[in-house]
Parts: C-alpha cells; sequence; structure tokens
C-alpha cells in the first residue's frame, strides 16, 4: 500500500464513524504513514507475527489484510482490537497488554525454529511511547533479550499519551536511579529452617 | 488408595504425556514450594522456571497457547494472582469474545491454608469465588477432594478454552482415601 491509500483508508473510516455507522470506539492513525511503510517494507515478512495496540489500522493494511476485512472488523465495533488470526496479526485495547503474550509468541518460535533450523520468523511489537515505559513492557524487554528470542520491539513516539504529555508525567525521559547494591551468599533457606517440621 | 498429593502428581504425570504441554512457574524445576514435588515425573525439558513476573507469566502461556502449545501456568498462591489479574482477565478471559484466537492455558493455583503455619494475610486468602465472578469464558475447577484431581485436569486438557484449578494444601498431608 502506499500512503496515499492508508490515508484514504482512515478518510473512509472517519465519513462512517461521523456518519454514526460504527457503535464502537475508533482510533484512527495519521502522520506516521512514512514510518510505518518504511518499517513493514524493510523489516516485515508476510510469516512474521505482528501485535499492536488499539491505534492498529495501519499496522494490518500493511501486514497484508486485506482493507475490506480490515474495513468489515471495525464497522463490526473491533477497531480497538484488531486481530487476524491468518495473518498472525494480534492487537489489544490495554496498554502493554501485548507484551507478554508477543513474548510467549516469540519463545515458542525459537523453539519451534531451533528444532527445525529455520530461523526466518520474527515477533514485531508495536508500542506507544507511554507503554513503551510500563513495567510490564520493561519485564518483556529483559526476558526476550536475555533468552535471545525473535522479537523487534517498535515504539511509536508521539510524545502523547491520551492527551498527556508522556515525559511530562515520567518527570522526564529515561533515567537510571542510582541504586545501591551489594551482593552476599545466603547461607539460609527461603523459608523455616530447610527441613519438614511437625507441629 | 492414593492422597491428594499423589493424585495431583499422577494428573500432572498426564498431562506431562501430552506432546504439546509446557509447564511455567517459579519453583518449577527448581525446589521452594511444595508444589514442584508433584512434578517429578514431567522431564525437566518441558519445565520453564520463570521470573516472579506474575503478569508476565500469564501473558506469556497466553502467547504459546496462541502458537500451539497447552502452557500449564502455575502460581502455589492466590494472592500473587492478584499480579497476574490484568493478563488473566483482561487478554487470556476476554480472547475468544474479541478475536477468533482460541488461547487454551490450564492455570493451576494452590488455596493455601493458615495451619499449621500462618503466613499472614497477604498469603493465606482463596480468591476463588472473586475470580470466578470477573471470568466469562474460563472454566473454574475447585479440587476439593482427591478423587477430583485426574478426572478435572483431564477434562481441562480436552475442552476447547482456558481452564483454572484451585487446589487447596490444606489436604496435600491428608491421608490415602
Amino acid at each position: 500500500m502506499t500512503a496515499e491509500e492508508l490515508l484514504a483508508f482512515e478518510e473512509d473510516i472517519a465519513r462512517e464513524f461521523e456518519a454514526g455507522h460504527i457503535h464502537a470506539p475508533v482510533h484512527l492513525s495519521g502522520g506516521n504513514e512514512a514510518q510505518l511503510l518504511d518499517y513493514f517494507t524493510l523489516n516485515v515478512r508476510p510469516h512474521d507475527w505482528i501485535f499492536t495496540s488499539w491505534r492498529s489500522h495501519y499496522h494490518a493494511l500493511l501486514h497484508g489484510v486485506p482493507p475490506a476485512q480490515v474495513k468489515q472488523a471495525i464497522m463490526d465495533g473491533r477497531s480497538i482490537s484488531l486481530c487476524f488470526p491468518e495473518y498472525r496479526m494480534f492487537s489489544s485495547g490495554i496498554v502493554g497488554g501485548i507484551a507478554p503474550i508477543a513474548l510467549g509468541v516469540a519463545q515458542s518460535l525459537q523453539w519451534r525454529e531451533r528444532d527445525t533450523h529455520n530461523h526466518k520468523t520474527t515477533v514485531h511489537v508495536f508500542l506507544g511511547d507511554m507503554s513503551a515505559k510500563a513495567g510490564i513492557v520493561w519485564e518483556c524487554m529483559n526476558y526476550a533479550a536475555g533468552h535471545q528470542l525473535p522479537i523487534r520491539w517498535v515504539v511509536e513516539d508521539n510524545g502523547m499519551s491520551i492527551c498527556s504529555p508522556t515525559l511530562e508525567t515520567w518527570g522526564g525521559p529515561l533515567f537510571y536511579p542510582d541504586v545501591h547494591r551489594y551482593s552476599y551468599k545466603m547461607d539460609r533457606p527461603h523459608v523455616g529452617v530447610g527441613r519438614w517440621i511437625k507441629f | 488408595m492414593t492422597t491428594y498429593f499423589e493424585e495431583l502428581t499422577a494428573a500432572m504425570t498426564a498431562l506431562a504425556q501430552h506432546p504439546r504441554t509446557v509447564f511455567v512457574g517459579q519453583g518449577v524445576k527448581y525446589p521452594g514450594t511444595s508444589l514442584v514435588e508433584t512434578l517429578s515425573n514431567v522431564p525437566m525439558d518441558k519445565c520453564i522456571e520463570f521470573p516472579v513476573a506474575e503478569d508476565c507469566q500469564m501473558g506469556f502461556c497466553t502467547g504459546l497457547s496462541l502458537d500451539g502449545w497447552i502452557p500449564v501456568c502455575i502460581f502455589p498462591r492466590w494472592s500473587f494472582v492478584l499480579c497476574a489479574a490484568q493478563q488473566l482477565v483482561n487478554h487470556l478471559d476476554r480472547i475468544p469474545l474479541f478475536s477468533d484466537y482460541k488461547p487454551k492455558v490450564i492455570i493451576r493455583i494452590g488455596a493455601p491454608h493458615d495451619k499449621p503455619l500462618d503466613a499472614g494475610p497477604q498469603h493465606t486468602d482463596d480468591f476463588t469465588a472473586a475470580f470466578d465472578m470477573m471470568f466469562r469464558t474460563i472454566q473454574v475447577e475447585r479440587l476439593l477432594a482427591a478423587e477430583q484431581i485426574q478426572p478435572a485436569y483431564e477434562r481441562a486438557l480436552h475442552r476447547e478454552g482456558s481452564t483454572l484449578l484451585v487446589e487447596y494444601t490444606k489436604f496435600y498431608s491428608a491421608k490415602p482415601r
């Protein structure tokens, strides 16, 4: 698809919404056509998995879901959580909610492809800038890096979360607090004395 | 004549026979909770020792399921499941309602007892009824007697959706039935 086709699709959905034909929230995209076209062209293969948020019309279209099918899902009230299993696309309306699910799929791909020696499938996770700062996302990024899972995190940064400036809410850009850490070897069991006690 | 604990072990052993099952949680490979003893017959390569990240663990299992696995997602106490409620309710339970994905996760939860050791109000709750009210698709099974255990896990393995099974640790040291 071209940027013009993406824009035209969203214009069509906007008209349907204005006409009262969609009885559910819609989250329209705009302004990131060139960036997404570049990313999908360079990185995403048809058999890859795509995980996105509630603003996912463009992702579905660029991953090859036919526009009529995407539009029908939106008309059915599912703009906020577009899912197309046959295209390996999943989205959720909950901030950061896609991250651990994507992680599980990536783990599965690693097992599957380790067995077949066929390392070709990647999970792409698209997150807004506020979602990218969520604790659950950091846990998933840590796990994925540690286990070298086939997953790529894409932050779509418009500086805003709904209408709140993301960085203002967090008090500034990414920083690492000054943590005092000490290491030691524990010589006690987790709980009790390490033996089964009969009371 | 078998005990509650032996029935749990037998149920886990039977689940492990299925080629697509994996067991995910903290203490599935290493000692630390009494739950791990019930996995003694499960091959180690089916056990995924997970960090203490309950919501992440729950979503991870859902993701494994989307790609064809049948995860057995293990939490030793209900109190810890509160941290996984977002993935459990908003995703695993709701995904079949907002998409054509059909995740199937078997969730195993221990409902602790306050005897002989009372771990206090952060460790001894049973939230089964509360979560049952929040679920729309997940089936809840309360394992109140040893003879219920194996049939319940067999049903969980064969039904289309996800099942949450609650075991009661006060029965762990029960005499043979």
